[in-house]
């Protein structure tokens, strides 16, 4: 293990991966500055560009933009009352605010300081839990793999607060959409119409492309416009990282309330950063400021944030569930670059795990060093009309789609399921169900048809082994759980 | 009239989602027999389970009480996780956001937006979200048919134009975007400078 470490840390330091870790991390503070742009959409326009480059780099491409995102949520937040990602919701808080009272440079400073910190501290925390990850991913078996798949639908549909149906239909049309092609586990091609083009299925990651950026694209043209008018920022750096030293308890509480929150799949940065900026107001004797500016609410949620991501990664690189959109767009590029989440990441490609989590780190040091250079011109960002930068998106993911396989398919999946994305979303079934759906259609397949084929066609493997029993026993509590809680309230 | 009127009224964006996912996973059920039992299994389960799913939304209003809650109404697991004050303030907060996605609205008045983007093309008004799919949707065929790298300029001067972007402006975003395409077809060797009609005619 410690080998891999080490391994691990020589892959975060070289080159070029350290270049693209910068890369990612500006693309990322850009994207989640955007308001309508945000970490998924930064991630999935990258997909495509990360297909020449060795999965190290490519992971940590992506991984580093999901870092700068949530970072960079906070700007736009602060600035103009408007989250960058929702991950940033609870920041508007207390941050606009305080921009109001002439403390925006302040706000941004506690923002960068806050996101670096905990960033640093759940890092250290995931790195320490690693070996027990690895012990509980090894006792997984195929049927629990299955399990694992259907259990992450259905959290997520239910986490993401909509109709319980909706989700699991989303879920579901998100892994009918993986049935095209030939099958993982028999040489036999399945509705491919007699085309050659449909012979390797439909990709996963146009769909990615089609939902987080052309349906995102089709919304914003309806309302686009210039984000803000301009904003003065004036305050002090200084101040800003003196306070959030200071408050370095809420910190590192908030810390891990957003890495325990994030490993729930679905929870993510939208919940972890409320219960944060919940805790640390009752926490609080005086109380009366939170709401009208005060430092310690923007530390709690910048700080929850960037906890989140290292939880989040548990379940994605454990069991490949992601606990977010980002995380399933993160998942989608493990996989299209040879990495499989579970036993692999924790076996043989454990240094790889171990690069991802050193950049992850590295990473905290840049944005702390970005977020305290580029605050006075942070808020350009925030001025730049979407109109200029919604065609360049859509040209963007077209040619992204070519970029798979060149196969013109892929470009029509992108628009297709762009369309779909947007009219999916307007009428509340979970995207990011639906994505799960389609990023573990294959693995689920291939578990649960080995698993028949182990048990000679017997659904009952799924219920001898206690963890697959557990597992089973949770998906009922979950789907039928709030139903229950409901009738026996009323 | 007034019955095929009020039946037009029913179906929304919503219903044609459920009915197509309906279609389709009868679809993919009826022909997944044709498989061998490795082949099969999987889109049999995943259409089976998804034909019960979509049938209960569709007939959702005709379905006893009980099941009509289940079947409509949201579920949260994480009310419990957040505190009630946190609560009221996300509530607050998430007016204008939209959680499930990870992407923000504007603060741009939408329907002022709409009303200035929206264009009458022979007597029929065009709002900026259909204009703009069907933009795409022409510019993706066009690129199949002619080429990406020829149609993506006129691709960005026709949106430009559209939306009211300036010509110094739509000038710069054409020449990048070409640019992109450029460094897509140069970079990663794809075949966007040709097209399905190019290639018959053996210009390419």
């Amino acid at each position: 293990m410690l080998s891999s470490l080490l391994e691990g840390v020589l892959i975060a330091f070289s080159w070029p991966v350290v270049g693209w870790m910068v890369v990612g991390l500006l693309v990322g503070i850009f994207c989640g500055a955007m308001p309508g742009l945000g970490a998924s959409l930064g991630m999935a326009l990258a997909l495509p560009l990360t297909l020449p480059l060795d999965g190290p780099s490519a992971i940590i491409l992506l991984v580093s933009i999901y870092s700068g995102a949530m970072y960079g949520g906070s700007i736009a937040a602060i600035l103009i009352n408007v989250p960058g990602t929702a991950a940033a919701a609870a920041t508007t808080i207390d941050g606009y605010p305080m921009s109001k009272q002439g403390k925006a440079t302040n706000a941004l400073a506690i923002s960068a300081t806050s996101s670096a910190l905990a960033g640093f501290l759940a890092i250290i925390v995931l790195f320490l839990l690693s070996p027990f990850l690895v012990e509980i991913v090894l006792a997984f078996g195929t049927p629990e793999y299955f399990l694992m798949a259907i259990l992450g639908l259905a959290m997520i549909t239910i986490i993401t607060r909509g109709s319980l149906v909706k989700g699991l239909a989303a879920g579901g049309f998100g892994m009918l959409f993986t049935v095209v092609g030939v099958a993982p586990m028999n040489p036999e091609d399945r509705f491919t119409f007699g085309s050659f083009l449909l012979y390797d299925g439909l990709s996963y990651i146009a769909a990615l492309i089609g939902l987080f950026a052309i349906a995102e694209m089709l919304k914003l043209s309806s309302e686009s416009g210039s984000i803000s008018d301009g904003f003065d920022i004036s305050g002090s750096k200084r101040e800003g990282f003196q306070t959030a030293i200071k408050n370095s308890s809420i910190i590192g509480k908030s810390s891990l309330i957003g890495m325990v929150v994030g490993a729930i799949p679905g929870a993510g940065a939208s919940v972890s950063t409320f219960v944060s900026y919940g805790e640390t107001m009752r926490s609080t004797k005086d109380d009366s400021k939170f709401g009208h500016g005060d430092e310690r609410g923007v530390v709690a949620a910048e700080s929850a944030n960037n906890g989140t991501i290292s939880g989040s990664l548990i379940p994605c690189l454990s069991f490949g569930i992601p606990g977010s959109s980002a995380t399933a767009v993160l998942l989608g590029g493990l996989i299209m670059h040879g990495l499989l989440p579970g036993p692999g990441l924790f076996e043989e490609n454990l240094h790889i795990t171990y690069s991802l989590f050193t950049a992850l780190f590295l990473g905290n040091i840049i944005i702390l060093i970005v977020g305290m250079v580029l605050i006075t011109r942070a808020g350009y960002v925030t001025r730049i009309d979407t109109n200029y930068l919604i065609p360049i998106i859509i040209v963007l993911s077209l040619a992204g789609g070519m970029a798979l396989r060149s196969n013109w398919i892929d470009v029509f999946t992108v628009v297709f399921l762009g369309i779909i994305g947007y009219y999916l979303k307007k009428n509340n079934f979970s995207l990011i169900a639906f994505v799960l759906g389609a990023v573990l259609g294959p693995i689920a397949e291939e578990n649960f048809v080995r698993s028949l084929q182990l048990s000679d066609g017997s659904p009952i493997i799924f219920l001898t082994r206690p963890i697959s029993l557990v597992i089973v026993i949770l998906i009922f509590v979950i789907i039928f759980g709030p139903v229950v809680k409901r009738y026996r309230e009323q | 009239m007034k019955v095929n009127d009020t039946w037009l009224e029913t179906i929304d964006s919503e219903t044609i989602i459920i009915i197509s996912s309906l279609l389709i996973s009868a679809f993919v059920f009826y022909r997944s027999f044709e498989f061998d039992f490795a082949a099969s299994v999987f889109p049999q389960v995943v259409s089976g389970t998804l034909i019960i799913l979509t049938m209960l939304l569709l007939l959702e209003s005709k379905l006893p009480k009980p099941l009509q809650e289940i079947v409509s109404e949201s579920v949260d697991l994480t009310e419990d996780l957040v505190s009630d004050e946190a609560e009221m303030i996300e509530s607050e907060v998430s007016s204008n956001e939209d959680l499930d996605s990870d992407v923000e609205g504007t603060t741009t008045d939408d329907t002022i937006s709409e009303k200035i983007h929206s264009r009458e093309i022979f007597g029929v008004l065009i709002s900026p979200l259909a204009f703009t799919t069907v933009l795409i949707v022409v510019y993706a065929l066009l690129s199949y048919l002619i080429g990406m790298l020829y149609i993506t300029p006129m691709f960005v001067v026709i949106y430009g134009y559209w939306f009211n972007i300036s010509y110094k402006s739509i000038t710069i975003l054409a020449v990048l975007s070409t640019v992109i395409i450029f460094a897509f077809t140069w970079y990663l060797f794809l075949p966007l400078d040709e097209g399905y009609i190019l290639r018959e005619l053996g210009v390419v």
